[in-house]
């Protein structure tokens, strides 16, 4: 059971301290919300432009110091579970809005980085992904599984059907050589959302091997949204609606 | 991209970021570095009292520490609920 945090005086004054928004403010906020909602949302307290900046700092601080000392304290960084990967994943990719960039983590059989790879960086329209080159460094690192990642200069953290599609166009390749795709992580702004965690990572190879370039086009916010076949209404259940 | 060069960049994005919200002098920054450097990001906040800053600069490194403290003691609080569901054991 999560227990309900508590937050003291003092976290109120050092968050006063590094951002600059009265106490007052903080405190008000926090009765009702979690004050780290502040960083996320910082309008809801409404910052001069000082103070925002102050946010957005202690924010993108917050996320590097997660990574870094998970970097220190462990040589490789094991994954268990996609908050795990969001969260390393973040810390690389969170905020970017000028491209898109995919990245693959290769990992051995316990889950551990062997070594991460930015395959792709496009533009803020598309990004070309060459399978072939992630095979070679997928074969080069022998690993055993592999972990996918890009962000969406637009902020929507919702795998578009493309990326559902670029997903299953790499299990196609890899699973018949034993190498599992555990995850895709999508990046929006500072945010995450796991296919493996909302059930929509595609896990068995559905073709052949195709290792043509793939070309993930500019996605519309509105058209970001992927429904899992179980969130799709029949006729007869919309027209119930 | 290896994992080394993931910390290295990592460590020079907290640095920069650390000494902004600080706001150290110049001679506070080149120490806070140092020991950052020599002892890594937690070690660092575990010896704040002994640092050669500015009485001041000590306070806000305290502020920082503390807000770290809480956001993690806040992730420990939620990822208990997270092992008894399936998240954590998703990967394994």
């Amino acid at each position: 059971m999560a227990t309900k945090q508590v937050y003291t005086d003092s976290f109120f004054e050092s968050l006063n301290k590094l951002t600059g928004i009265p106490m007052r403010k903080i405190k008000d906020y926090a009765k009702e919300n979690n004050p780290f909602n502040i960083l996320e949302h910082p309008m809801v307290v409404e910052p001069n432009d000082r103070q925002l900046e102050k946010i957005g700092k202690l924010k993108e601080f917050l996320a590097s110091y997660n990574v870094l000392k998970m970097t220190q304290e462990n040589e490789r960084i094991k994954f268990t579970s996609p908050q795990d990967a969001g969260k390393y994943f973040t810390s690389i990719l969170g905020g970017m809005k000028d491209k898109e960039r995919i990245l693959v983590a290769f990992l051995d059989n316990s889950n551990s980085i062997i070594e991460t790879k930015i395959i792709s960086e496009g533009g803020i329209n598309m990004s070309i992904v060459y399978p072939r080159d992630i095979l070679k460094m997928a074969i080069a690192n022998d690993c055993s599984n592999i972990l996918m990642a890009h962000n969406h200069p637009g902020g929507s953290t919702n795998p578009s059907k493309e990326d559902i599609d670029l997903t299953q166009r790499i299990v196609n390749i890899f699973k018949p050589l034993d190498i599992n795709v555990i995850d895709h992580i999508i990046i929006g702004g500072y945010s995450f959302s796991s296919m493996a965690e909302n059930g929509i990572l595609p896990s068995k190879s559905m073709d052949l091997a195709n290792y043509q370039p793939i070309t993930l086009p500019e996605i519309k916010e509105a058209s970001y949204a992927y429904k899992r076949p179980e969130d799709v209404l029949s006729i007869e259940e919309e027209m119930e609606l | 991209m290896r994992t080394e060069l993931i910390e290295k960049t990592e460590l020079d994005r907290v640095l920069e970021l650390m000494c902004q919200i600080l706001g150290l002098q110049e001679a506070s920054e080149k120490v806070v570095v140092e020991i950052i450097k020599k002892v890594g990001i937690k070690g660092f906040f575990n010896n704040v009292n002994d640092l050669e800053v500015t009485d001041l600069e000590k306070k806000s490194i305290m502020a920082l520490k503390l807000v770290i403290e809480t956001k993690e003691e806040e992730i420990a609080n939620r990822e208990g609920v997270d092992t008894d569901g399936n998240k954590a054991s998703l990967y394994r």
